[in-house]
């Protein structure tokens, strides 16, 4: 944007330096489609709300982002009691209200901490109390052994892969491996840091099933373009897609990865939900039961996360990040990076401490464990039954088919969106589900995100709904009220000759957001 | 790393994929001395001292980092009041134990939360009702206006300066103006995101002054070499130097910028460790009553923390970032960054707002106010007296001579180590001055950090020393350990 400024010696123009020519291409060309144009659109309109616009509908219903506790999940009563005993040091006062053995959990914290302060920065990659009980958690969930040098405590599971995918990009050749679908903070970051994306594609006739062939295609097409593949994110359960992993699929993934030599990221933040009769295994678990050489040489990255499972402290921004196989330099760089950050939030390592040493019969009073496994219990059943409610109701929707929500939080159905709808949202400059989206938002506030976010196959359209809100009627209704506007949508473009789709008065979109 | 493994087919090697040929050539480069040899020395120690090997003294002091409460200092009671009330939302339980006053400001964030909920991701940019407060602070502290779209909450200040870096080096030869001694996240960003450092000198003759001639020397030195200088950091209290920058300074930092037309930075985040007679001024304040062109033209982002100042709440992560005069694409393309990573920490938002808005004679009860004042004062007045001790100890120690601590956490005193001594960290492929402290830690469990970390004129040698010991005594007597230390070195390399 340019000013003109008029001052007493002479006329100047003065530009505004950081602007769109001289900001890195990787930034401009980074997309992340969660908090994206579905988001930009969704504060305008509660802009508008607030200053009295109306709309058809009262309030923005937020499907858009696994945030639990943003659609009425409640957090879990022992951990918010032994945080804020945490935060005010006062044992005695503290009994007064909160139970006995959240206040002790609390003190095993504070006198691991210097001076018992939660206000001081910890060591960069965390309390080393904290460490030790991710080490005791991955050891008994996988009967391996772990190095506690090898666990940072990061800001959420985001900050771990941003290191990860930051020190795995040296030049724009390398390439990592990405499911499409995928969550998009992969392809946004690998784009950042100027790498290439490698997709392979999870099948969607099989319930989103990822192959061996499918994994060799991507990569000898990869490498025939001159791509240096350096590694394969793998997301179980999968996000958007749900799908929980078998211990052979793991196992052929590892092998592939080994004989690419190529560095394992594995996202596994979803593992407590699941929803249908199948075991999470973890990469590192597979791993170690193959033995060797795959145990000895397949370097991995394992990532876990306060912010899902049935804890869902997004807020809190807890999370951890297991190196295996590491080389020490990689090792030291990584713990560089981690340095200047400082450390992650004392809060949200805490929170992590309790997330993988929860507290266990013999470790708490009968009332204190009863409740916690209620609580647990009742917010499990709640996600199933509306994993299964959503799957169903969704396929009830003319045009609309979604696979079995086997785990995480979403639904990614796929939508046949009629061909002069499709024409219309091409001639606006935007994809057609990202069209459909806008359109839902507009006539019901609901928020979903177009499936071009996270990566589809060519010609077909989806999008990404989550099963979060957390009272099953409403999420009935929310379900109710797509499935009307979609057979609006249907019948009216049905049968349209694409010549006589009327376009309407304004844009959609400020183009320069289409990109975001 | 390379293992020989030998299967029943055949014989192969296998090497790490992730190494240092493949790991990028900025990552390896960038430093971080804060938490660079020093830290990892004395986490060898640490371990050493678990296992039972004994010592000259009983534990490690970190006089390395800005860490106030690791060293005894106190929270403020009503803010964790308030935050531990925005976890447990229970209002009635929580006035058992807690004032009626924190009940009541944890309400009102918790109302404004969807749902009450502290534990959901808020907007990206932070929760509108803090940044609200923030605009405010702003406002009222410098009698500007402020666009809440401009505000964004993040988990420190680090955060913050990060993202802005990110956005201003677009290639090896845009340069970012930085003050030496500076705080070394800087260049270790820098280096990083491939740019480029353009050091400008402080004076320490001058109590670490800032000059115009400096600024420009800086510039045209660095332009002839072909580089393009993006943006300028300001760090104002400084660290780790701590002098205070008057209006005057801060009027020319802001017209040389807009002569060369480059984006300033102002890390700010110590604005309320001040220890003489003057006033902050932030960049923001100067630039307004500058007023035109100024005003409407220079770029600008500005720092704070609530790690600093007298919460010295570090380990909850919170934090904001000013900008002004941002071009609309730029500011998307800053929100999208932001998005990435989903949002800062609510705790850490929630306590931005309480240090911004704290509680006033009128919104609070006498007996809460009182508290609050008192703990603050306290706080202040044991920052004060440290940096006034310090400053004094370290420049009676033969060799050292110090700049009085102005503000911020730290003193940078000069130490002239004798030739011996150099030429034998030398020999060891060690900069002097590491090799200082680094024996210091072995004979003393004192940490602290080589100037060379931060900065410093060829040829000189400094480290940067924290004032935060909370026990007087205790502070005194570290300083004599260095003392004692120093002295001997004096006599044994004389």
């Amino acid at each position: 944007m340019i000013g003109r400024v008029f001052s007493r010696n002479f006329t100047r123009t003065y530009k505004h330096s950081l602007n769109s020519h001289t900001i890195q291409e990787s930034i401009i060309r980074s997309e992340y489609a969660v908090r994206g144009a579905i988001a930009m659109k969704a504060m305008e309109i509660e802009r508008q709300m607030e200053t009295g616009t109306k709309f058809g509908f009262d309030k923005i219903t937020h499907l858009n982002i696994g945030n639990p506790q943003d659609l009425g999940q409640k957090p879990i009563s022992f951990n918010r009691e032994v945080l804020a005993s945490c935060l005010v040091d006062d044992p005695e006062r503290n009994r007064m209200i909160y139970s006995s053995d959240a206040v002790d959990r609390a003190d095993h914290y504070l006198s691991h901490i210097n001076h018992r302060a939660a206000g001081a920065y910890s060591d960069s990659t965390g309390i080393r109390v904290v460490m030790r009980e991710v080490k005791d958690f991955i050891e008994k969930r996988d009967g391996v052994e772990v190095n506690e040098d090898n666990i940072y405590l990061t800001n959420g599971a985001s900050e771990g892969i941003t290191y990860m995918l930051r020190l795995l990009i040296k030049d724009e050749n390398d390439g990592i491996m990405i499911p499409i679908p995928q969550y998009p903070i992969y392809s946004a970051l690998i784009t950042r840091f100027n790498g290439k994306q490698v997709p392979y594609y999870l099948d969607e006739e099989t319930g989103w099933r990822m192959t061996y062939e499918e994994l060799e295609k991507a990569y000898f097409e990869a490498t025939a373009k001159g791509v240096n593949v350096k590694a394969l994110t793998l997301i179980n359960p999968g996000n958007p897609t749900g799908q929980v992993m078998s211990q052979e699929d793991l196992e052929k993934v590892i092998k592939f990865a080994h004989e690419k030599r190529i560095f394992l990221l594995a996202d596994e933040v979803y593992q407590k939900n699941i929803y249908v009769d199948k075991e999470f295994c973890s990469v590192r678990k597979a791993l170690h039961g193959l033995g060797a050489p795959y145990s000895n040489d397949v370097e991995l990255a394992s990532f876990h996360s306060l912010s899902k499972g049935l804890l869902g402290e997004c807020g809190l921004r807890g999370g951890y990040m297991e190196l295996h196989n590491v080389n020490e330099f990689a090792h030291a760089m990584a713990y560089k990076s981690k340095a200047v950050g400082l450390c992650s939030n004392i809060i949200g390592q805490i929170g992590v401490g309790l997330l993988v040493n929860p507290p266990t019969e013999e470790s708490v009073s009968k009332e204190v464990y009863d409740l916690y496994k209620k609580e647990e219990q009742t917010i499990f059943d709640g996600l199933k039954h509306r994993a299964n409610l959503i799957t169903e109701k969704l396929n009830n929707i003319e045009g609309v088919s979604c696979n079995q929500v086997e785990g995480a939080m979403y639904a990614f159905p796929k939508i046949q969106l009629p061909r002069a709808y499709c024409h219309l949202a091409n001639t606006l400059g935007i994809q057609p589900d990202l069209k459909y989206c806008l359109d839902i938002l507009e006539k019901t506030g609901i928020m979903i995100v177009p499936g071009s976010g996270f990566g589809q196959e060519e010609g077909t359209f989806h999008f990404r709904i989550t099963n979060l809100v957390n009272c099953s009627l409403e999420m009935e209704r929310a379900l109710d009220m797509i499935g009307e506007f979609t057979e609006d949508i249907m019948s009216q473009y049905r049968y349209k000759g694409v010549e006589t789709v009327k376009l309407p008065h304004e844009p959609i979109l400020d183009s320069e957001y289409q990109t975001i | 790393m390379i293992g020989r493994i030998c299967s029943k087919r055949f014989c192969r090697t296998y090497n790490h994929s992730l190494n240092k040929d493949t790991i990028p050539l900025p990552i390896i480069r960038s430093e971080y001395a804060v938490r660079g040899a020093i830290a990892e020395k004395a986490m060898k120690m640490q371990r050493q001292m678990e296992d039972g090997v004994k010592f000259p003294f009983d534990k490690i002091t970190q006089l390395n980092i800005g860490n106030p409460q690791n060293l005894g200092q106190k929270p403020i009671s009503f803010n964790r009041e308030v935050l531990a009330s925005c976890l447990i939302d229970d209002t009635e339980r929580s006035r058992k134990i807690f004032s009626s006053d924190a009940v009541d400001r944890a309400e009102y964030y918790l109302s404004n939360l969807t749902n009450r909920a502290a534990g959901a991701y808020s907007d990206s940019t932070g929760i509108r009702l803090i940044m609200r407060e923030v605009k405010s602070f702003i406002e009222k502290r410098d009698g500007v206006e402020v666009n809440e779209d401009q505000v964004y909450l993040t988990n420190g200040a680090s955060e913050g300066i990060t993202l802005m870096l990110k956005l201003l080096i677009n290639d090896l030869n845009d340069g970012i103006m930085i003050p030496i001694p500076q705080y070394p996240i800087y260049s270790a960003l820098i280096t990083r995101f491939n740019g480029t450092q353009v050091p400008y000198y402080l004076d320490e003759s001058k109590g670490w002054g800032m000059s115009f001639e400096e600024l420009e020397r800086s510039y045209a030195e660095a332009t002839d070499k072909g580089i393009n200088v993006r943006s300028m950091v300001v760090i104002n209290p400084g660290n780790p130097t701590g002098q205070v920058l008057t209006q005057e300074d801060l009027n020319r930092v802001i017209q040389f910028a807009h002569d060369k037309q480059i984006f300033l930075l102002a890390d700010e985040v110590y604005q309320r460790n001040i220890y003489v007679d003057k006033e902050f001024c932030s960049v923001r304040k100067a630039l307004k009553e500058l007023g035109s062109p100024y005003d409407d033209d220079v770029e600008l982002a500005s720092f704070h923390s609530l790690s600093k100042g007298l919460h010295g709440e570090c380990g909850l992560r919170g934090g904001f970032m000013e900008l002004h005069n941002i071009n609309d694409f730029a500011n998307a393309m800053m929100y999208k960054s932001k998005a990435v990573a989903l949002c800062s920490n609510i705790i850490g938002q929630i306590g931005v707002g309480l240090m911004v808005n704290p509680p006033t004679k009128d919104t609070v009860s006498k007996e809460v106010f009182d508290l609050y004042q008192t703990q603050e004062q306290e706080i202040f007045n044991g920052l004060k007296y440290r940096a006034n001790l310090i400053t004094e100890k370290l420049n009676s120690i033969e060799g050292i001579t110090c700049n009085e601590v102005e503000g911020a956490m730290y003193a940078f005193p000069q130490i002239r180590l004798p030739q011996s001594y150099c030429d034998l960290a030398h020999q060891e492929g060690l900069s002097p001055d590491l090799k200082y402290c680094l024996e210091i830690l072995s004979k003393t469990g004192i940490m602290i950090v080589p100037g060379s970390g931060f900065g410093q004129e060829e040829g000189t040698y400094h480290f940067r020393i924290t004032n935060l010991v909370n026990s007087k005594s205790e502070m005194t007597k570290a300083l004599d350990k260095i003392g004692d230390f120093t002295s001997e070195l004096m006599s044994v390399h004389k």
